[in-house]
C-alpha cells in the first residue's frame, strides 16, 4: 500500500489537519508586493534586463574603460572613490553612500535623567535609515518604534521597512568587553521609506507616552535636523573605505571561515566572514577571535552589538554537488576589532574554537510513574554518539519547575537529568544537550562540571499535561565545542593602505 | 479567507516549474508566479512546523527572500518544490534554534492565544489525528508535513531528503499502516 491506496478517509483526514490554518489574504498579498519591490530593486541594481552575454559584452566594455580610467587618473584615486561607494555606518550596516544625505553628528536631548540621542540618520536614494538611543528609562519600559517617525514641510510619515529594537550596551572600556554586559539604555533601529529628493530638513519627534517623568501622554521631543551630502562630511565615525579580503579561507573540523571584505577606519576595523558547516550542523557561533597584521596586535574583538542589516541574515543551503554527497549551509558573521594599523600590508584571524549545534532526532523513554513526586530518581541508559563524541544520558530526576526557572509559571513537577561525557576528547567537548519543547516545557543553561564531565541538564515539564506514567521525551539538538585555531590570511592591497582613512 | 490554492487559476500549471524558474532566474520580476505557485503549500508546511500564524508568516516571508535570492544558485533538475522546501525547513530549524532560547513564558503566552488551528482541532477527528501524530517519529511526521502540508510528490521528498523514490513510496506505505492502526484504535 503505497500512500495513495490508503484509506480515502485518512488521506482526507491528514488533508484537512494539514490545511486547516491556511495564510490570510492580506499577507499573502503583502509579501508578494515585498517580493515584487525587491525584485524591482534588484532589477535596477544588477541590470538584469538584457541577456548574459550581452552582460558579458557590456563588462568588458566595463573593463577596458576603467583601464583606461586608471591609465589617466591613477589607481589610488579611482579604488579609493569605488570603495567609498558603500559604507560601515555603526547600529546601521552597510549602506548605499552614493547620492545620500546624512545628520553630521548625533544629536541628544536630556531632561528629568532621561537622554534621547538620535546617534545616526542616513538618507539614501534608496531608504532611510536611523539609530536612536534612549537612557534613562526604567529596563523594562521597552519604547516602541512607532512612537518615532519623522515630519518635514509638506510631509509627515514614511512606511517602515524593518525595525530592531533592544537593549543598548556601552563600549568596551581599554581592558577590552566583560563576560557579561550590562545595559545602559535602549536602542531603536529603523529603516523606512526614502526621504522625497532635495528633503534635507526634516523634524524627528518621539512621543514619550509617559516614560519622562512629570510629562503628559500627549507631550512630544521634537528635533529639527539638517541633513549633509555625506561627501561633504567629516566621517571618522564610518567606516568608509574597505576591500575585498579575496578568497581568504581557513577550514578545520569541515567548518569553513572565509574573509570576504574588510572595513578600515581610525576607529575600528571591521571583518565580514562567511561560516559554512556541513549538513547536521544546525546552527554554528564562534569564540576566541583575534586579528593579527605584519605590523602589530593582537587586536581584540570590540562589542558590536548589532546591525539593522543583520536582522534576518539568510542562511544559504547548498544542494549536494552529486548524489549523497555532502550538503552545507552557510551564513556570514561580522566582527568589529579595535583598530589596527593601517599601514598594514597582510592581516590573520585566528578563531579559537566553533560551538558547533548538531541536530538530532531521537526520542527515548522516561518511566516517571503515575504518582511523580519531587526527588524521584529514575535511572536511565541512554546513550549516543555525536561527530564521534559519546554522549550518555544516566539519570533523571524530578524536582520542582520553579528550581529550573524561578520565573516559570508552570508550577510542578519537572526533570532533571544528568548526562555524561568525556570532559575532553582530544579536540571537542560537549556543551549543552537540548530537547524538543514539548508539554510547556523550558530549559535552564546546562551546568557543566569541567573536572568530572558531567553535565547537568535541567528539562522544566509539565508532567501534568504529560502522558504518565511514560513519557518519551525528544532530543533536539547537542552543542559541542570545536577547538581549532582557525588561520585565516590574506594580503591588505597596497593603495587600500596608502588611501585609507 | 483563501487567496491562493496550489493550483492557483493565475498560474497555468502547463508550465513546469523549472520553465517559471528560467524566467525568474533572467528576470527576478518573472518570480511572482513561482511565488504564486508554491505561497501557500510554504505556508502550510512552515505553520506545521512552528504552530503560530506570527511566526509562520515571518517564518515563510524569510523562505521567499532567500528563495529568491538564492534562486541564481538553484540549477533546473526538477524539483524546484524540494528546493524551496529545503530552504522552508532551515529557516524552521533557524526559528526553532532561537526559540529554544526563549524562556517558557513565552511558551505560556502562546498558548493563551488560541489560533484558528486550535480551534479546528476541537473537531473531534482532528484531535484523535493530533494525538496520533504525537505518537509517531518526528521522521515520520516531517513525511506526513512534505507530503500533505507542503504537497510533494514522492520524487520530490526523495530530492530533498537525499533519498530515492522508491525508498519514499515504500517509507509512506508503512507509515500510513501505522498511521491507520493508531488512528483506528483512536475510535473516530
Amino acid at each position: 500500500m503505497s500512500d495513495e491506496q490508503a484509506p480515502l478517509e485518512l488521506q482526507s483526514a491528514l488533508q484537512a489537519f494539514f490545511h486547516a490554518q491556511e495564510p490570510e489574504a492580506r499577507f499573502l498579498e503583502a509579501l508578494g508586493q515585498r517580493l515584487i519591490e525587491r525584485a524591482d530593486t534588484g532589477r535596477r541594481a544588477v541590470s538584469s534586463g538584457f541577456g548574459r552575454a550581452a552582460a558579458r559584452y557590456v563588462l568588458a566594455g566595463l573593463g577596458v574603460a576603467v583601464l583606461a580610467v586608471l591609465l589617466v587618473v591613477g589607481p589610488q584615486r579611482v579604488i579609493a572613490a569605488l570603495a567609498r561607494w558603500t559604507g560601515y555606518v555603526p547600529g546601521l550596516g552597510v549602506v548605499e553612500m552614493a547620492g545620500a544625505r546624512a545628520l553630521p553628528v548625533p544629536v541628544s536631548r536630556a531632561e528629568k535623567g532621561v537622554t534621547f540621542s538620535i546617534d545616526q540618520f542616513v538618507a539614501s536614494p534608496d531608504e532611510t535609515l536611523l539609530v536612536v538611543r534612549i537612557t534613562g528609562i526604567e529596563r523594562d519600559q521597552a519604547v516602541s518604534p512607532r512612537t518615532i517617525w519623522i515630519e518635514w514641510p509638506g510631509g509627515t510619515g514614511l512606511r517602515l521597512h524593518a525595525d530592531m529594537s533592544g537593549p543598548s550596551y556601552p563600549a568596551c572600556g581599554p581592558q577590552g568587553c566583560p563576560q557579561v554586559m550590562q545595559p545602559d539604555g535602549f536602542v531603536i533601529r529603523k529603516a523606512l521609506d526614502a526621504l522625497p529628493a532635495g528633503v534635507d530638513e526634516v523634524t524627528l519627534v518621539w512621543l514619550p507616552q509617559g516614560k519622562v517623568p512629570g510629562t503628559t501622554a500627549l507631550e512630544e521631543w521634537r528635533f529639527d535636523l539638517i541633513l549633509k551630502p555625506i561627501g561633504q562630511m567629516d566621517a571618522a565615525q564610518w567606516m568608509v573605505s574597505s576591500y575585498d579580503a579575496g578568497v581568504a579561507s581557513g577550514r578545520h573540523h569541515g567548518i569553513e571561515l572565509r574573509v570576504n571584505r574588510v572595513f578600515q577606519s581610525s576607529e575600528a576595523t571591521l571583518v565580514e566572514m562567511q561560516i559554512q558547516v556541513p549538513e547536521g550542523i544546525a546552527f554554528a557561533s564562534i569564540h576566541g577571535v583575534l586579528l593579527q597584521s605584519d605590523l602589530g596586535g593582537p587586536y581584540r574583538p570590540t562589542w558590536p552589538g548589532q546591525d539593522l542589516d543583520e536582522m534576518g541574515v539568510p542562511l544559504i543551503a547548498s544542494t549536494p554537488a552529486a548524489p549523497g554527497g555532502l550538503a552545507y549551509l552557510s551564513w556570514s558573521i561580522r566582527q568589529r576589532f579595535e583598530p589596527g594599523e593601517v599601514e598594514a600590508r597582510a592581516m590573520t584571524l585566528r578563531v579559537e574554537g566553533v560551538e558547533a549545534r548538531y541536530s538530532r532526532d531521537d526520542e527515548f523513554p522516561v518511566i516517571v510513574g503515575a504518582n511523580p513526586r519531587i526527588g524521584d530518581v529514575i535511572p536511565l541508559d541512554v546513550r549516543f554518539e555525536v561527530d564521534g563524541l559519546p554522549i550518555h544520558i544516566r539519570q533523571a530526576r524530578i524536582v520542582e519547575a520553579t528550581s529550573i526557572d524561578p520565573l516559570s509559571k508552570a508550577s510542578g513537577p519537572a526533570l532533571e537529568f544528568l548526562v555524561e561525557s568525556p570532559v575532553r576528547s582530544e579536540d571537542r567537548r560537549l556543551l549543552q544537550v537540548w530537547f524538543a519543547p514539548n508539554y510547556n516545557q523550558t530549559h535552564a543553561m546546562p551546568f557543566v562540571d569541567q573536572r568530572t564531565g558531567l553535565v547537568t541538564e535541567r528539562l522544566g515539564l509539565n508532567l501534568e499535561s504529560a502522558p504518565a506514567p511514560v513519557i518519551m521525551v525528544r532530543l533536539a539538538g547537542v552543542v559541542i565545542d570545536l577547538s581549532g585555531p582557525w588561520l585565516v590570511s590574506w594580503p591588505v592591497p597596497e593603495m587600500h593602505a596608502r588611501d585609507g582613512p | 479567507m483563501r487567496l491562493l490554492s496550489a493550483q492557483d487559476p493565475g498560474v497555468p500549471l502547463a508550465v513546469d516549474d523549472d520553465e517559471l524558474v528560467r524566467q525568474a532566474q533572467r528576470d527576478l520580476r518573472a518570480f511572482a508566479p513561482l511565488y504564486r505557485r508554491f505561497a501557500v503549500r510554504v505556508y502550510r508546511y512552515v505553520y506545521s512546523r512552528v504552530s503560530n500564524v506570527a511566526d509562520a508568516e515571518e517564518t515563510t516571508s524569510q523562505v521567499f527572500v532567500d528563495a529568491m535570492q538564492g534562486l541564481q544558485r538553484y540549477r533546473p533538475r526538477g524539483s524546484f518544490a524540494g528546493w524551496l522546501l529545503a530552504i522552508a525547513r532551515r529557516r524552521c530549524a533557524d526559528h526553532y534554534r532561537r526559540r529554544v532560547h526563549s524562556p517558557l513564558r513565552d511558551d505560556l503566552a502562546d498558548a493563551s492565544s488560541r489560533s484558528p488551528m486550535d480551534q479546528a482541532l476541537r473537531n473531534e477527528a482532528l484531535q484523535g489525528l493530533a494525538r496520533v501524530l504525537e505518537k509517531l517519529s518526528e521522521q515520520e511526521r516531517e513525511l506526513l508535513r512534505l507530503r500533505y502540508a507542503a504537497e510533494l510528490s514522492h520524487r520530490e521528498i526523495g530530492y530533498l531528503l537525499g533519498r530515492n523514490e522508491g525508498a519514499i513510496k515504500t517509507a509512506m506505505s508503512r507509515l500510513m499502516h501505522k498511521a491507520r492502526a493508531l488512528w483506528e484504535a483512536e475510535d473516530v
